[in-house]
């Protein structure tokens, strides 16, 4: 299997956050006791960056992880040039997808809950506030997908050795409450809500820039080749490069 | 008519979740869509049901909505207008 490089990895979930570059970063005691019980009125952009995108407070816990995940890479996504830009796909990987949010609008049916009642909509959340233009997919997959299954990795791969893309944001995003966790079958929740991401792409392509000052290392990210045949999932694989501690 | 600018900016907050948002910071004769608050269609969708839900008016004609969410006053007017 070609080799390809990872760019950025990041991770964000009850227990911190934080990005390849960067030592993991615990929450205040306050937040992280909220969030480990599924509390997350105070979760939001505000905490980690500036300048909300536009409808972020509105969106649902799916599409506000999956956006904080990207932002978290620091990989300097909004200045990169067109031509990159149109050559950058994203692919996300969920288990419980849009459940949460299905379950809200099956109890109050909203015009803003209803545009969430779709596991892709992250996807098109991502490609408008970094104008990608690549190729896009989103996969409902167990937690473990890995190799051997299909998962956002495996699709990632198979875009750049195709041709398809340049670049491929790899996205897992479960925004589960307690609600899913009572619906999924037993084993196939996940423990808890988290983000993920990884900018992966070919060895030869421009690194991008750091370009969050409380993320910034003080020296441009070294990729990290790394060869698929090892038996990662993309979770498995951000909570390595992001350093998360077993516990979290 | 004041007091219908303020609460229909409360119900504005409150049915599109604008929880950043303070009542003083939303101008009468600012443009509800595009700029200002910066809302779209969707929300759109959400106000045309609070007209509803609210105020017993039934908005079913996009000529009619363009007119009435040109402003917090248009809105108002509207209301004033054709509240049940």
């Amino acid at each position: 299997m070609r080799d390809f490089e990872i760019l950025a990895a990041s991770y964000l979930g009850p227990g911190g956050y934080g990005n390849h570059r960067n030592a993991f970063v615990a929450w205040p005691p306050h937040l992280q006791a909220r969030f480990r019980k599924g509390e997350l009125a105070d979760l939001h952009w505000s905490l980690l960056f500036d300048s909300d995108p536009a409808r972020f407070e509105r969106m649902d816990l799916m599409s506000r992880l999956g956006l904080m995940a990207v932002k978290l890479l620091a990989a300097g996504l909004e200045s990169k040039p067109a031509e990159w830009r149109d050559r950058t796909g994203v692919c996300v990987e969920t288990c419980a997808g849009s459940l949460a949010t299905d379950l809200s609008f099956l109890q109050t049916p909203r015009a803003s809950l209803f545009a969430y009642t779709l596991p892709s909509t992250v996807i098109g959340e991502i490609c408008i506030r970094y104008r990608l233009r690549g190729p896009v997919l989103c996969l409902v997959t167990p937690p473990g997908a890995g190799p051997e299954t299909p998962g956002a990795l495996v699709e990632a791969i198979d875009w750049l050795d195709q041709g398809e893309a340049a670049a491929c944001l790899c996205v897992r995003s479960e925004g589960v409450d307690q609600r899913c966790a009572d619906i999924l079958p037993e084993g196939l929740a996940p423990s808890a809500w988290y983000g993920c991401a990884a900018l992966v792409g070919l060895p030869d392509i421009e690194l991008p820039r750091a370009e969050t000052p409380a993320l910034q290392s003080g020296t441009n990210p070294t990729p990290l080749a790394l060869n698929l045949d090892g038996k990662l999932s993309l979770a498995e694989l951000c909570r390595s490069l992001c350093s998360v501690p077993e516990q979290t | 008519m004041d007091a219908l600018i303020e609460d229909l900016k409360t119900k504005i907050i409150s049915t599109l979740n604008l929880q950043r948002v303070k009542r003083a910071e939303i101008k009468p004769d600012d443009p509800i869509f595009g700029t200002g608050l910066g809302l779209d269609s969707i929300d759109a969708l959400e106000l045309v049901a609070m007209l509803e839900s609210e105020y017993g008016i039934l908005v079913q004609e996009r000529a009619v909505a363009d007119k009435a969410f040109a402003s917090i006053r248009a809105l108002a007017e509207f209301v004033s207008t054709h509240r049940k």
